[in-house]
């Protein structure tokens, strides 16, 4: 019986304890990947912070990380992780003036504000929560304080203002709706990491799905841009003969548009 | 029973053994063994004395075209008392030429057996009279099959270059006496080499005239461009559905045409595909290339325009660049602005005005919003756009006009400083110094980056689950709380019309007056549950209805019924001169304001 007691905390706490025990593992990697930073070896924790990110983010770990590459001067890679550790902590202003410093320093404006605050795509909870709790509150005010007198009024009032209210809320929701749209077409252009015998190379927006097309412009390493969709919603690909996928992508103000391989971009939301 | 059961087995007994123990013996055949060129015949091999499938190969023989899979048949029968057991092979055999086929025997395995085949003849006959005309009705067939329906592409250019757009027209032409049930898929193109525009809505033409057949027309407009250098093929196909017979094997073979039952049937995917279509696609001649030639190909005229003449320094100016023509204005790079010191410039804003389909013919415009740097009479220089005309086969170069800005000098504008862009750093890049304190904690570990969406939220869900409930709760209440005297009204009032109705049909005046007045009163009682209205008179009625806002022409109204009813009642004259039909009618109208 005694036995059998043991064998059965021991399956609890083993339970209980493995992510605990999983999460120590990727905080120690972190440490080393802090460790090997702070003693100069910036390539040795560039790697280990990518391996973690195999399994596991945090809003640290992405400006570690866009910090080492800034360092590296891979000014593309260090907007990717900087615009990442943003979405997870839009709060960090230290960050925030860290990606204004590497858009500034490869070229690009500043991160565009696309839209009203109010209408960011980290409120979307909090505009469709809001539109739930007007839509039931309104039914039941409707149902249970101008039961069926529909001939006063107050009534008509009150049913008018409601359904505004919600046209507005339903509104907000939309907006908000799709700015994470975007967000999750949005990608950043990289190029293969730069040396100082290597300096960073300009990425070609071609015109036409193929390595000999002319380009129609010359992107900086850095630059935001947004995959095209088709009308069943996925992006617009073609697959060349050697087994390229080609995507077609447009800039954030629409006027750019070419193909760009796989391997020249990343997206913000993967 | 079971006796019964046993005196049989006991009687086939021997019959089984026999059937085990049967010779092997093998028949080959060609059936039928002369044939016309047209015609197709069977070679049939069988296999007495077994059941299992005979392994080999069968030789080949030139001129003869044998079906890979063959149809197998097992047959146990009694032949004369005897039992008899047997495999038969049956291949399909289509002969390629005229001439006497001796077909050699060949050697098989069947179980543990090896047997042989023997040797076939086949007479193949040249083709005579009713082959050929059955031959030709097939050949007719597929002709008007493909008259039936068939795809055409028009385009004006015999080749392109590369990167060259121009119109061209897909057309659909159906014939009216197919029965298309709808386009499944609108044509696609197939191959590589030339791009085509996405096909919108198609332009409907009915009654054409074409090889002596009325058609309809479905054309869409669509874009060209070459897009890879060559002779690139490529084929349009489209899928409709059509009304088939649903027997499959009737004697008419074709299953569109001269059905009797024709438009009863199934519905079948029918391919419409065009031919191979070639179109050379040349690179752009370098001869005479400009430098400042971005792509543009077609045929342009080319204007400016600023939007001001005067400006304070550092107030912005709109310069609008329109390019107007045909061409390829999807691959139209924005002119490249060499402005000089005196002025910055922003990226450009786009519009095109024209076919947005095929992005071939119209107008193209670019504004820019341009900055001047320093006060003083500036003039924005001339504006260079170069573009390869395929017609002409040259380069055109085509210059804009200089436009003069006076610019006034401002007290609060600062030189902006301009930014060192990575691209203008021709030199070699060196680490650069970190941007902050290194973070040195994790923080919270997430295992993808999400962006928060009310379905995934249990808030959202809880707050509806709430409220959906609370929902259901007042209506089952409101339901089970109905009040039962109103409702005792409500029934005394239908049969209160009822009986109106029964009055008007039997032209019973005095229970007509009798049932409106009671209605009317009991409509009343409804809106004013808490007064006797049985203990009011008429005119106190009309003021009561007064206090709760009816309008004056209802209460009139009322007024005038309720009169009728009680000189009918109490002085038992009828002084109206109406009809009890137009009263009814004119009553309802009344009653239903009273709510």
């Amino acid at each position: 019986m005694n036995q059998r007691i043991q064998r059965i905390l021991i399956g609890i706490l083993s339970f209980t304890l493995y992510p605990s025990l999983c999460a120590e593992s990727q905080d120690r990697q972190f440490y080393d990947a802090v460790r090997a930073e702070a003693s100069g070896d910036l390539q040795l924790a560039a790697s280990l912070y990518e391996e973690i990110l195999l399994q596991h983010q945090s809003a640290n770990l992405h400006a570690n990380l866009g910090n080492i590459y800034y360092g590296l001067s891979d000014l593309g890679r260090a907007i990717l992780h900087l615009r990442k550790s943003l979405l997870l902590n839009p709060d960090n202003r230290e960050c925030r003036s860290s990606l204004a410093s590497a858009l500034k320093k490869s070229g690009l404006q500043a991160m565009p504000d696309r839209t009203n605050p109010l209408f960011a795509e980290n409120l979307q909870i909090l505009w469709g929560s809001s539109f739930a709790v007007l839509f039931w509150f309104g039914l039941l005010s409707l149902l249970w304080i101008f039961p069926w007198n529909i001939r006063s009024s107050s009534f008509w009032i009150y049913a008018v203002a409601w359904k505004a209210s919600l046209f507005f809320l339903a509104w907000g929701w939309v907006e908000c709706h799709q700015q994470g749209t975007l967000l999750k077409r949005e990608v950043i252009v990289l190029s293969s990491p730069p040396s100082p015998s290597n300096p960073p190379e300009k990425i070609p927006l071609r015109r036409f799905a193929s390595e000999d097309s002319d380009p129609n412009t010359m992107l900086t390493t850095g630059t935001s841009l947004l995959i095209d969709m088709n009308n069943a919603g996925n992006p617009r690909i073609h697959q060349s003969p050697d087994g390229t996928i080609w995507y077609l992508v447009r800039s954030l103000d629409g006027f750019d548009k070419g193909w760009l391989i796989e391997k020249e971009f990343r997206k913000i939301i993967e | 029973m079971n006796r019964n059961v046993f005196f049989f087995l006991a009687c086939m007994m021997p019959c089984l053994v026999c059937l085990g123990n049967q010779a092997l013996r093998v028949e080959a055949r060609f059936e039928p063994s002369t044939i016309s060129l047209t015609n197709i015949t069977t070679y049939k091999v069988v296999v007495h004395g077994s059941q299992e499938p005979p392994v080999g190969s069968i030789p080949a023989l030139p001129g003869l075209r044998f079906s890979p899979n063959p149809r197998t048949f097992r047959s146990a029968s009694f032949i004369n008392g005897v039992p008899s057991i047997r495999f038969e092979l049956t291949f399909q055999v289509t002969p390629e030429r005229e001439g006497t086929f001796d077909f050699p025997s060949w050697s098989m395995r069947v179980g543990k057996h090896t047997s042989t085949a023997p040797s076939a003849r086949l007479n193949v006959l040249p083709p005579n009279q009713s082959d050929r005309i059955r031959q030709a009705a097939e050949k007719q067939q597929q002709q008007d099959l493909r008259e039936a329906a068939f795809i055409e592409l028009n385009c004006p250019r015999t080749f392109l270059y590369e990167g060259e757009t121009t119109e061209a027209q897909i057309s659909l032409f159906l014939w009216e006496r197919l029965p298309v049930t709808r386009i499944e898929q609108i044509p696609t193109k197939t191959g590589v080499g030339i791009s085509m525009t996405e096909l919108g809505q198609p332009n409907e033409q009915r009654n054409l005239r074409l090889k002596n057949k009325t058609y309809t027309s479905y054309s869409w407009t669509v874009g060209l461009t070459g897009t890879m250098k060559g002779v690139q093929n490529f084929s349009l196909s489209s899928i409709l559905r059509v009304r088939v017979k649903a027997q499959r094997n009737s004697p008419l073979q074709s299953p569109f045409f001269n059905d009797p039952f024709f438009g009863f049937g199934r519905e079948q995917g029918l391919e419409v595909k065009t031919d191979n279509i070639s179109m050379e696609v040349r690179p752009l001649p370098q001869k005479g290339r400009p430098e400042n030639f971005n792509g543009a190909i077609g045929s342009f005229t080319f204007d400016t325009s600023v939007d001001k003449n005067r400006v304070s320094l550092g107030d912005p100016v709109r310069l609008t660049l329109k390019i107007k023509g045909k061409g390829n204005f999807s691959a139209m790079p924005a002119p490249e602005l060499s402005l000089g010191p005196n002025f910055r410039s922003g990226p450009p804003a786009f519009h095109f005005d024209g076919a947005s389909s095929t992005m071939y013919g119209g107008e193209q415009s670019f504004d820019y919003v341009i900055t001047p740097l320093i006060s003083g009479l500036l003039e924005i220089p001339t504006i260079e756009f170069s573009f390869f005309d395929p017609e002409l086969e040259t380069y055109e170069t085509l210059h804009s006009s200089a436009h003069s800005v006076r610019v006034d000098p401002s007290d609060d504008w600062v030189k902006p400083e301009v930014l060192n862009t990575a691209d203008n750093s021709g030199q070699t890049t060196r680490p650069t110094p970190s941007l902050f304190q290194t973070e040195q904690e994790p923080g919270q570990w997430v295992s993808r980056i999400n962006i928060p969406d009310p379905l995934y939220s249990q808030l959202f869900w809880i707050i509806n689950i709430i409220g959906f409930t609370l929902f259901v709760f007042l209506l089952f209440r409101k339901m089970r709380n109905k009040d039962p005297w109103l409702e005792k009204l409500k029934l005394k009032d239908k049969a209160l019309q009822v009986r109106l109705k029964d009055c008007v049909k039997l032209t019973d005046r005095d229970g007509f007056y009798q049932s409106l007045k009671r209605m009317i009163r009991l409509r009343i009682t409804m809106i004013f549950p808490k007064t006797n209205i049985s203990a009011l008179s008429t005119s106190e009625l009309i003021n009561l209805l007064h206090t709760q806002g009816f309008p004056p022409n209802v209460t009139d109204e009322i007024s005038q019924l309720l009169h009728l009813c009680e000189t009918k009642e109490y002085a038992g004259s009828d002084r109206s001169d109406e009809s009890l039909d137009s009263l009814f009618s004119r009553a309802r109208q009344i009653i239903r304001q009273i709510k």
